[in-house]
Protein backbone atom coordinates (compact mmCIF):
# COMPACT_ATOMS: atom_id res chain seq x y z
CA UNK A 1 0.00 0.00 0.00
CA UNK A 2 1.76 3.32 -0.62
CA UNK A 3 0.77 5.74 1.93
CA UNK A 4 2.44 8.65 0.52
CA UNK A 5 0.84 8.52 -2.80
CA UNK A 6 -2.54 8.20 -0.96
CA UNK A 7 -1.62 11.34 0.63
CA UNK A 8 -0.59 13.04 -2.48
CA UNK A 9 -3.59 12.60 -4.02
CA UNK A 10 -5.46 13.99 -1.05
CA UNK A 11 -2.83 17.21 -1.08
CA UNK A 12 -1.57 15.60 2.29
CA UNK A 13 2.08 14.80 3.64
CA UNK A 14 2.22 10.89 4.50
CA UNK A 15 2.50 11.60 8.34
CA UNK A 16 -1.12 13.82 7.92
CA UNK A 17 -2.28 10.56 6.10
CA UNK A 18 -1.19 8.07 8.46
CA UNK A 19 -3.19 10.01 11.16
CA UNK A 20 -6.33 9.04 8.93
CA UNK A 21 -6.00 6.25 8.45
CA UNK A 22 -4.95 5.38 12.28
CA UNK A 23 -8.45 7.03 13.05
CA UNK A 24 -10.26 4.82 10.41
CA UNK A 25 -8.34 2.24 11.52
CA UNK A 26 -9.80 2.73 14.88
CA UNK A 27 -13.48 3.86 13.92
CA UNK A 28 -13.78 1.24 11.74
CA UNK A 29 -13.37 -1.50 14.08
CA UNK A 30 -16.00 -0.01 16.03
CA UNK A 31 -17.92 0.14 13.07
CA UNK A 32 -17.19 -3.64 12.44
CA UNK A 33 -18.50 -4.44 15.67
CA UNK A 34 -21.54 -2.09 15.09
CA UNK A 35 -22.21 -4.58 12.27
CA UNK A 36 -21.70 -7.78 14.14
CA UNK A 37 -24.56 -6.79 16.71
CA UNK A 38 -26.77 -5.56 13.83
CA UNK A 39 -26.30 -9.20 12.23
CA UNK A 40 -27.19 -11.40 15.18
CA UNK A 41 -30.24 -8.53 16.39
CA UNK A 42 -31.19 -8.99 12.00
CA UNK A 43 -31.46 -5.71 12.65
CA UNK A 44 -30.88 -4.05 9.15
CA UNK A 45 -31.28 -0.38 9.81
CA UNK A 46 -28.28 -0.51 12.23
CA UNK A 47 -25.88 -2.44 9.57
CA UNK A 48 -27.11 -0.04 6.95
CA UNK A 49 -25.68 3.05 9.22
CA UNK A 50 -22.15 1.17 10.32
CA UNK A 51 -21.82 0.03 6.49
CA UNK A 52 -22.42 3.52 5.48
CA UNK A 53 -20.15 5.07 7.67
CA UNK A 54 -17.45 3.05 7.22
CA UNK A 55 -18.13 3.40 3.13
CA UNK A 56 -17.74 7.16 3.71
CA UNK A 57 -14.66 7.46 5.56
CA UNK A 58 -12.76 4.32 3.26
CA UNK A 59 -14.14 6.21 0.09
CA UNK A 60 -12.42 10.15 1.06
CA UNK A 61 -8.88 8.35 1.94
CA UNK A 62 -9.24 6.31 -1.23
CA UNK A 63 -9.10 3.19 0.48
CA UNK A 64 -11.27 1.77 -2.34
CA UNK A 65 -11.58 -2.34 -1.57
CA UNK A 66 -12.69 -1.33 1.81
CA UNK A 67 -14.92 1.32 0.13
CA UNK A 68 -16.32 -1.50 -2.52
CA UNK A 69 -17.00 -4.10 0.14
CA UNK A 70 -18.71 -1.82 2.80
CA UNK A 71 -20.88 -0.61 -0.28
CA UNK A 72 -22.51 -4.15 -0.63
CA UNK A 73 -22.82 -4.11 3.06
CA UNK A 74 -24.74 -1.16 2.67
CA UNK A 75 -27.07 -2.43 -0.46
CA UNK A 76 -27.69 -5.81 1.00
CA UNK A 77 -28.84 -4.20 4.57
CA UNK A 78 -30.93 -1.75 2.32
CA UNK A 79 -32.56 -4.45 0.71
CA UNK A 80 -33.12 -6.48 4.18
CA UNK A 81 -31.04 -9.16 2.85
CA UNK A 82 -29.14 -9.83 5.81
CA UNK A 83 -28.11 -13.23 4.83
CA UNK A 84 -25.56 -11.69 2.50
CA UNK A 85 -23.36 -9.74 5.09
CA UNK A 86 -21.62 -12.30 7.05
CA UNK A 87 -18.96 -13.31 4.30
CA UNK A 88 -18.74 -9.33 3.34
CA UNK A 89 -18.11 -8.55 7.12
CA UNK A 90 -15.43 -11.44 7.62
CA UNK A 91 -13.80 -9.69 4.55
CA UNK A 92 -13.77 -6.04 6.01
CA UNK A 93 -12.53 -7.70 9.10
CA UNK A 94 -9.41 -9.06 7.28
CA UNK A 95 -8.93 -5.90 5.08
CA UNK A 96 -8.65 -3.61 8.17
CA UNK A 97 -6.26 -6.25 9.52
CA UNK A 98 -4.29 -5.66 6.13
CA UNK A 99 -4.46 -2.17 6.54
CA UNK A 100 -3.50 -1.77 10.28
CA UNK A 101 -0.40 -4.44 9.72
CA UNK A 102 0.59 -2.11 6.24
CA UNK A 103 0.42 0.62 8.44
CA UNK A 104 2.15 -0.32 11.06
CA UNK A 105 -0.49 0.08 13.95
CA UNK B 1 -0.66 43.96 -11.49
CA UNK B 2 1.91 40.93 -10.50
CA UNK B 3 0.23 37.83 -8.62
CA UNK B 4 2.17 35.06 -7.35
CA UNK B 5 0.68 31.74 -6.07
CA UNK B 6 1.49 28.23 -5.99
CA UNK B 7 -1.98 27.24 -6.36
CA UNK B 8 -3.70 27.83 -10.04
CA UNK B 9 -7.05 27.77 -8.48
CA UNK B 10 -6.18 30.92 -5.82
CA UNK B 11 -4.14 32.62 -8.90
CA UNK B 12 -7.41 32.37 -10.99
CA UNK B 13 -9.94 33.42 -8.63
CA UNK B 14 -7.64 36.31 -7.88
CA UNK B 15 -7.30 37.19 -11.02
CA UNK B 16 -10.71 36.93 -12.54
CA UNK B 17 -11.45 39.28 -9.07
CA UNK B 18 -8.75 41.68 -10.12
CA UNK B 19 -9.91 41.78 -13.58
CA UNK B 20 -13.19 42.99 -12.63
CA UNK B 21 -11.91 46.47 -11.68
CA UNK B 22 -10.06 46.24 -14.83
CA UNK B 23 -6.94 45.64 -13.80
CA UNK B 24 -4.13 43.87 -16.00
CA UNK B 25 -2.81 40.53 -14.17
CA UNK B 26 -0.02 38.60 -14.63
CA UNK B 27 0.19 35.51 -12.71
CA UNK B 28 2.96 33.32 -11.67
CA UNK B 29 2.99 29.92 -10.28
CA UNK B 30 6.69 29.57 -9.57
CA UNK B 31 8.05 32.03 -7.43
CA UNK B 32 11.87 31.73 -8.60
CA UNK B 33 10.34 33.36 -11.43
CA UNK B 34 9.30 36.82 -10.09
CA UNK B 35 12.66 38.66 -9.93
CA UNK B 36 13.48 37.87 -13.24
CA UNK B 37 10.39 38.94 -14.47
CA UNK B 38 10.38 42.53 -12.33
CA UNK B 39 13.73 43.14 -14.12
CA UNK B 40 12.76 42.20 -17.36
CA UNK B 41 9.97 44.66 -16.81
CA UNK B 42 12.00 47.07 -15.90
CA UNK B 43 14.30 46.95 -19.23
CA UNK B 44 11.35 47.15 -21.21
CA UNK B 45 9.89 50.22 -19.25
CA UNK B 46 6.79 48.68 -18.33
CA UNK B 47 6.74 48.23 -14.62
CA UNK B 48 3.97 46.62 -12.25
CA UNK B 49 1.82 48.98 -10.09
CA UNK B 50 2.09 46.44 -7.48
CA UNK B 51 2.69 42.54 -6.98
CA UNK B 52 0.74 40.16 -4.51
CA UNK B 53 2.62 37.14 -3.17
CA UNK B 54 0.90 34.46 -1.42
CA UNK B 55 3.43 33.45 2.11
CA UNK B 56 3.26 29.86 1.94
CA UNK B 57 4.60 28.35 -1.48
CA UNK B 58 7.68 25.91 -2.43
CA UNK B 59 11.20 26.71 -3.06
CA UNK B 60 10.82 30.65 -2.24
CA UNK B 61 7.95 31.33 -0.11
CA UNK B 62 6.32 34.71 0.39
CA UNK B 63 9.06 36.58 2.14
CA UNK B 64 12.27 34.62 0.88
CA UNK B 65 10.53 36.67 -2.56
CA UNK B 66 10.31 39.71 -0.65
CA UNK B 67 13.62 40.27 1.05
CA UNK B 68 14.92 39.86 -2.64
CA UNK B 69 12.61 42.54 -4.42
CA UNK B 70 13.61 45.23 -1.19
CA UNK B 71 16.93 44.13 -1.35
CA UNK B 72 17.68 44.28 -5.40
CA UNK B 73 19.16 47.70 -6.28
CA UNK B 74 17.18 48.51 -8.80
CA UNK B 75 13.92 50.75 -8.99
CA UNK B 76 11.98 46.75 -8.51
CA UNK B 77 13.15 47.23 -5.00
CA UNK B 78 10.32 49.99 -3.94
CA UNK B 79 7.46 48.17 -5.56
CA UNK B 80 4.33 48.27 -3.36
CA UNK B 81 3.76 44.10 -2.28
CA UNK B 82 0.76 42.96 -0.83
CA UNK B 83 1.03 39.67 1.34
CA UNK B 84 -1.25 36.84 1.27
CA UNK B 85 -1.32 34.82 4.54
CA UNK B 86 -2.73 32.32 6.39
CA UNK B 87 -4.31 31.96 9.79
CA UNK B 88 -1.04 29.81 10.49
CA UNK B 89 1.05 32.71 10.06
CA UNK B 90 0.60 35.28 13.05
CA UNK B 91 3.67 34.25 14.77
CA UNK B 92 5.99 35.12 11.93
CA UNK B 93 8.66 37.54 13.12
CA UNK B 94 7.75 41.20 12.65
CA UNK B 95 10.81 42.42 10.67
CA UNK B 96 10.03 39.95 8.09
CA UNK B 97 6.36 41.14 8.01
CA UNK B 98 7.86 44.79 7.28
CA UNK B 99 9.09 43.59 4.06
CA UNK B 100 5.37 44.13 2.57
CA UNK B 101 3.13 47.33 2.39
CA UNK B 102 0.32 45.10 3.87
CA UNK B 103 -1.19 41.95 4.65
CA UNK B 104 -3.99 40.47 3.77
CA UNK B 105 -5.53 37.07 5.08
CA UNK B 106 -7.23 34.15 3.34
CA UNK B 107 -10.08 33.99 2.83
CA UNK B 108 -9.85 37.23 0.45
CA UNK B 109 -13.18 39.19 0.57
CA UNK B 110 -13.36 41.03 -2.42
CA UNK B 111 -14.01 44.49 -1.16
CA UNK B 112 -11.58 44.23 1.38
CA UNK B 113 -8.63 43.26 -1.38
CA UNK B 114 -10.28 46.90 -3.14
CA UNK B 115 -10.24 48.75 -0.19
CA UNK B 116 -6.42 47.76 1.28
CA UNK B 117 -5.07 47.87 -2.24
CA UNK B 118 -6.20 51.23 -2.70
CA UNK B 119 -5.15 52.43 1.00
CA UNK B 120 -1.28 51.11 -0.09
CA UNK B 121 -1.52 53.24 -3.35
CA UNK B 122 -2.60 55.99 -1.73
CA UNK B 123 0.09 55.89 1.03
CA UNK B 124 2.99 55.28 -1.78
CA UNK B 125 1.77 58.67 -3.63
CA UNK B 126 2.52 60.55 -0.10
CA UNK B 127 5.90 58.23 0.06
CA UNK B 128 6.87 56.51 -2.69
CA UNK B 129 9.71 54.20 -1.35
CA UNK B 130 9.64 51.42 0.89
CA UNK B 131 7.57 52.01 3.87
CA UNK B 132 10.15 52.24 6.99
CA UNK B 133 7.49 50.89 9.36
CA UNK B 134 8.73 50.94 13.49
CA UNK B 135 8.33 47.59 14.61
CA UNK B 136 5.79 48.77 16.66
CA UNK B 137 3.07 49.68 13.92
CA UNK B 138 4.15 46.36 12.56
CA UNK B 139 3.24 44.63 15.03
CA UNK B 140 -0.32 46.93 15.68
CA UNK B 141 -1.21 45.41 12.13
CA UNK B 142 0.04 41.87 13.69
CA UNK B 143 -2.84 41.87 16.36
CA UNK B 144 -5.37 43.96 13.56
CA UNK B 145 -5.21 40.93 11.51
CA UNK B 146 -5.72 38.39 14.15
CA UNK B 147 -9.23 40.20 15.05
CA UNK B 148 -10.54 39.56 11.80
CA UNK B 149 -9.18 36.23 11.43
CA UNK B 150 -11.12 35.53 14.93
CA UNK B 151 -13.93 36.99 13.49
CA UNK B 152 -14.48 34.92 10.54
CA UNK B 153 -14.68 30.94 10.88
CA UNK B 154 -16.00 27.95 8.66
CA UNK B 155 -18.11 25.81 10.66
CA UNK B 156 -17.71 21.97 9.83
CA UNK B 157 -20.47 19.98 10.05
CA UNK B 158 -19.72 15.87 10.00
CA UNK B 159 -20.40 13.03 12.22
CA UNK B 160 -18.09 11.09 10.40
CA UNK B 161 -14.82 11.40 12.21
CA UNK B 162 -12.63 10.48 9.60
CA UNK B 163 -14.12 12.49 7.07
CA UNK B 164 -14.69 15.94 9.88
CA UNK B 165 -10.72 15.17 10.49
CA UNK B 166 -9.75 15.40 6.73
CA UNK B 167 -11.77 18.04 5.67
CA UNK B 168 -10.63 19.68 8.56
CA UNK B 169 -6.88 19.25 7.66
CA UNK B 170 -7.38 20.21 4.24
CA UNK B 171 -9.19 23.48 5.37
CA UNK B 172 -6.68 24.28 8.07
CA UNK B 173 -3.73 23.65 5.36
CA UNK B 174 -5.08 26.31 3.21
CA UNK B 175 -5.34 28.96 6.03
CA UNK B 176 -8.64 28.92 6.68
CA UNK B 177 -9.48 28.51 10.76
CA UNK B 178 -12.38 25.69 11.36
CA UNK B 179 -15.11 24.80 13.68
CA UNK B 180 -16.33 21.50 14.03
CA UNK B 181 -19.88 20.26 14.84
CA UNK B 182 -20.64 16.30 15.22
CA UNK B 183 -24.20 16.47 13.62
CA UNK B 184 -26.91 19.26 12.80
CA UNK B 185 -28.29 20.13 16.06
CA UNK B 186 -24.91 20.76 17.07
CA UNK B 187 -24.33 22.98 14.38
CA UNK B 188 -27.22 25.13 15.02
CA UNK B 189 -26.63 25.49 19.17
CA UNK B 190 -23.38 26.67 17.92
CA UNK B 191 -24.94 29.25 15.17
CA UNK B 192 -27.32 30.60 18.19
CA UNK B 193 -24.55 30.47 20.51
CA UNK B 194 -22.38 33.02 18.51
CA UNK B 195 -24.26 34.72 15.56
CA UNK B 196 -21.85 35.92 12.99
CA UNK B 197 -18.85 34.06 13.96
CA UNK B 198 -18.90 32.04 10.92
CA UNK B 199 -18.80 33.39 7.56
CA UNK B 200 -19.71 29.72 5.84
CA UNK B 201 -20.63 26.10 6.71
CA UNK B 202 -19.71 22.54 5.49
CA UNK B 203 -22.84 20.73 6.19
CA UNK B 204 -23.02 16.72 5.90
CA UNK B 205 -26.46 15.78 4.56
CA UNK B 206 -27.01 12.03 6.12
CA UNK B 207 -26.30 12.55 10.01
CA UNK B 208 -27.74 11.04 13.27
CA UNK B 209 -29.60 13.66 15.69
CA UNK B 210 -30.61 16.25 13.10
CA UNK B 211 -29.70 15.53 9.51
CA UNK B 212 -28.22 18.49 7.03
CA UNK B 213 -31.60 19.47 5.48
CA UNK B 214 -33.03 20.02 9.00
CA UNK B 215 -30.31 21.72 10.49
CA UNK B 216 -30.45 24.16 7.44
CA UNK B 217 -34.18 24.75 7.93
CA UNK B 218 -33.41 25.36 11.52
CA UNK B 219 -30.67 27.90 10.78
CA UNK B 220 -32.72 29.90 7.54
CA UNK B 221 -35.80 30.20 9.79
CA UNK B 222 -33.72 31.86 12.48
CA UNK B 223 -32.11 34.31 9.89
CA UNK B 224 -35.40 35.47 8.67
CA UNK B 225 -36.63 36.50 12.20
CA UNK B 226 -33.48 37.93 13.08
CA UNK B 227 -34.16 40.46 10.31
CA UNK B 228 -36.62 43.43 10.76
CA UNK B 229 -37.25 45.13 7.40
CA UNK B 230 -33.50 44.85 6.34
CA UNK B 231 -32.20 42.01 3.76
CA UNK B 232 -30.65 39.18 5.73
CA UNK B 233 -27.57 38.04 6.04
CA UNK B 234 -27.67 34.67 4.25
CA UNK B 235 -25.10 32.56 5.54
CA UNK B 236 -23.75 30.53 2.84
CA UNK B 237 -24.06 26.65 3.54
CA UNK B 238 -22.68 24.48 1.34
CA UNK B 239 -23.78 20.39 1.51
CA UNK B 240 -21.39 17.79 1.81
CA UNK B 241 -23.18 14.47 -0.38
CA UNK B 242 -22.10 11.17 -1.44
CA UNK B 243 -25.46 10.90 -3.26
CA UNK B 244 -26.30 12.15 -6.85
CA UNK B 245 -29.44 10.64 -6.63
CA UNK B 246 -33.00 12.31 -8.34
CA UNK B 247 -34.21 14.44 -6.17
CA UNK B 248 -31.33 15.20 -3.66
CA UNK B 249 -30.47 18.52 -5.61
CA UNK B 250 -34.14 20.27 -5.32
CA UNK B 251 -34.39 18.64 -1.75
CA UNK B 252 -31.25 20.68 -0.92
CA UNK B 253 -32.30 23.99 -2.55
CA UNK B 254 -35.50 23.31 -0.33
CA UNK B 255 -33.82 23.60 2.75
CA UNK B 256 -31.92 26.29 1.86
CA UNK B 257 -28.58 25.25 1.07
CA UNK B 258 -26.59 27.04 -1.64
CA UNK B 259 -24.11 24.94 -3.20
CA UNK B 260 -22.89 21.12 -2.89
CA UNK B 261 -19.32 19.14 -2.81
CA UNK B 262 -19.46 15.86 -3.51
CA UNK B 263 -17.49 12.91 -1.85
CA UNK B 264 -15.07 11.67 -1.56
CA UNK B 265 -13.99 15.16 -0.90
CA UNK B 266 -10.86 16.73 -3.33
CA UNK B 267 -9.10 19.48 -1.49
CA UNK B 268 -9.57 21.33 -4.67
CA UNK B 269 -12.64 21.50 -4.60
CA UNK B 270 -12.90 22.12 -0.88
CA UNK B 271 -10.69 25.20 -1.40
CA UNK B 272 -12.71 26.10 -4.69
CA UNK B 273 -16.06 26.44 -2.82
CA UNK B 274 -14.75 28.29 -0.02
CA UNK B 275 -13.12 31.26 -2.24
CA UNK B 276 -16.53 31.08 -4.46
CA UNK B 277 -18.48 31.86 -1.54
CA UNK B 278 -15.94 34.39 0.45
CA UNK B 279 -15.27 36.52 -2.33
CA UNK B 280 -19.95 37.26 -3.30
Amino acid sequence: MNFKELGENLGLEEDEYMELVELLIETGKADLQKLKTAMEQEDSDEARNAAHSLKGASGNLGLMDIFETAGQCEAAALNHQMNDLPPLVKKIGDMLETLSIAAGI
Amino acid sequence: MLIVDDNATNLNILSHVLKLVEMEVVSLQDSREVLPLLESTLKENAPFDAAIIDIQMPFLDGYDVAKMIRTTRSPVQDLPLIALSSVLERDVRKDRRAWFDCFLTKPIRKNRLYAELKRVFDERKETPTVPKRTEQEAHKEVLHDGDKEHAEKILLVEDNLVNQKLAKMMLTKAGFHVDVADNGKEAVEKIIASPGLYHMIFMDVQMPEMDGIEATKEIRKREGRREHGKKPERLPIVAMTAHAMKGDRERRIEAGMDDYLTKPIKKESVIEIVYKWSIK
